[in-house]
Parts: structure tokens; sequence; C-alpha cells
């Protein structure tokens, strides 16, 4: 089964290089690259790390379903506002 | 000890190794700070010339050297792989995180299955050949040291091939 993932979309929020976070976790950088392009399931020991570095939940970050992009996700709040 | 430029001979020895920068490519080898990179077509070529080579020295018992030439070959090329290729070796553990560890048991179980074949294949076929040809025991001897080299050479080779066939290079950001 596919995991899906939003690293990239949190790092470019956070201005973070794939180096900073590969640091910060204990990686390599191209991992962290790996990942994001879905070609990598991180063990749940990396996935709790990266949740941990962003502040957030493992869920916010790996989905067995795809993510919405950001434009779907920002026309909905807005219809619900 | 030089009274010209104060040092001892073994120091002067040293710093003759230094020049040749074999020490200083073992050190970044040994700490694996070097950009491993995906190997495709050396690692293909390498186990064409020793398939062929092997080959050859089956066909060719008499002119052994011609197809030893190639697994020769095949080795050099095979060394630069294990230093240059995306599968870090067993040794190494700066550098090597959970990404390397799952491709290095995928890579290197590939490598054992493949040579498993190998050794299987290549030996009814060479009690079969020694039948047919009428090989003597010298040559079923020699035959038999180029299947071990042929082996060992594939478990330095399928590694770097699988790895380099099965994952696409990440881009620098």
């Amino acid at each position: 089964m596919d995991i899906h993932n939003r690293i990239a979309v949190f790092r470019a929020e956070r201005g973070t290089s794939r180096r900073e976070l590969a640091d910060a976790v204990g990686v390599n950088p191209q991992t962290i690259g790996y990942l994001e392009r879905g070609d990598y399931k991180p063990s749940l020991e990396l996935a709790m790390k990266i949740a941990a570095y962003f502040d957030v939940a493992v869920e916010h970050l790996f989905s067995f379903q795809p993510f919405q992009s950001v434009a779907v996700a920002l026309r909905r709040a807005d219809a619900a506002e | 000890m030089s009274y010209r430029t104060g040092k001892s001979f073994a120091a002067r020895m040293d710093d003759l190794a230094e020049l040749t920068g074999i020490p200083r490519l073992s050190s970044q080898l040994s700490q694996d700070h070097q950009r491993r990179r995906n190997l495709r077509w050396p690692s293909m070529i390498a186990l064409v010339l020793a398939t062929i080579g092997f080959g050859l020295t089956i066909i060719m018992p008499d002119r052994i050297f011609i197809g030893t030439t190639l697994l020769w070959i095949g080795e050099g090329i095979a060394l630069f792989l294990t230093w240059f290729g995306p599968v870090k070796p067993w040794g190494a553990t700066s550098g090597v995180d959970e990404r390397d560890r799952q491709l290095r048991r995928d890579a290197y179980f590939a490598a054992l299955v493949t040579a498993t074949g190998a050794a299987i294949f290549g030996l009814i076929s060479m009690a079969g050949l020694a039948l047919l040809e009428g090989w003597n025991r010298w040559i079923l001897i020699v035959e038999m040291g180029m299947l071990a080299f042929y082996l060992i050479l594939l478990c330095s080779i399928v590694p770097t091939l699988y790895v380099s066939w099965t994952t696409r290079p990440i881009e620098d950001e």
C-alpha cells in the first residue's frame, strides 16, 4: 500500500532545506528527497521524528489516502466560511 | 632522521604515500563522504564482460587466458562500483541511514539469489561438460576456480546493478 506524505509542503512553508531536515532527523538529504517523491517508506521512528520536527501529528504528514492539494483545501475553507 | 628536512625515514615515506592520493581516497571512502551515483551501464558492462569471460573459459579451456582477462576486467570495474555505486559497503558506519541499510539488504539478497542460481547451474553444467568433453582433472580444477571467481564477481556487481536499475537518482536541491 502506498503511503502519501506532504513533507515538501511543510518544508516549503518553514523554508527548511532538505539538508536541514535531514540533519535534524539523522538521515541523508537524499533520503528526504526519496521520501518526498514517495520512493521510500519511512520507519515509524523516522516518521515520528519528522512529525516532531514540524510539531504536528504523524497523520498530518503521512496518510494512506492522497492529501488534498493546497488550492482545493483553500477553496473548501472559503466555502465553509 | 634526515638532517636536511628534519623528518624521519618513516615520516618521509608517509609523505610519499600521501602524494599518491590513495590515503585521502581511502579516508573518504571509509567515512563515506563522496557522492554515490547510480551506475547502470558500468555495472551492466562489468556483468556482461564477466559472463562472456566465464563462458569463454568453459568453451575454450585450452585458451583460458582470454576468458580470464575478461573476468579480471570485470573485477576491475566491480572495484569501482563498490567505491562509487549506490550501495554503501557493509563496513561503512558513518553516513549510513535506514534507507541505505534497507537498500543494502535488498541489494545483497538479490546478489545472493543470483549467485546461488549461478552456482547450481554452473556446477551441473560443469559436471555435464566434464563428462561430454572428457576434461581431465587439471581442467576441471581450473574451471572450478573460474566458477568461484565468477560467483565472487556476481556478489560484487549484482548489488550495484540491482539498485541502479530499481531506483531513480534524486536531484540536488
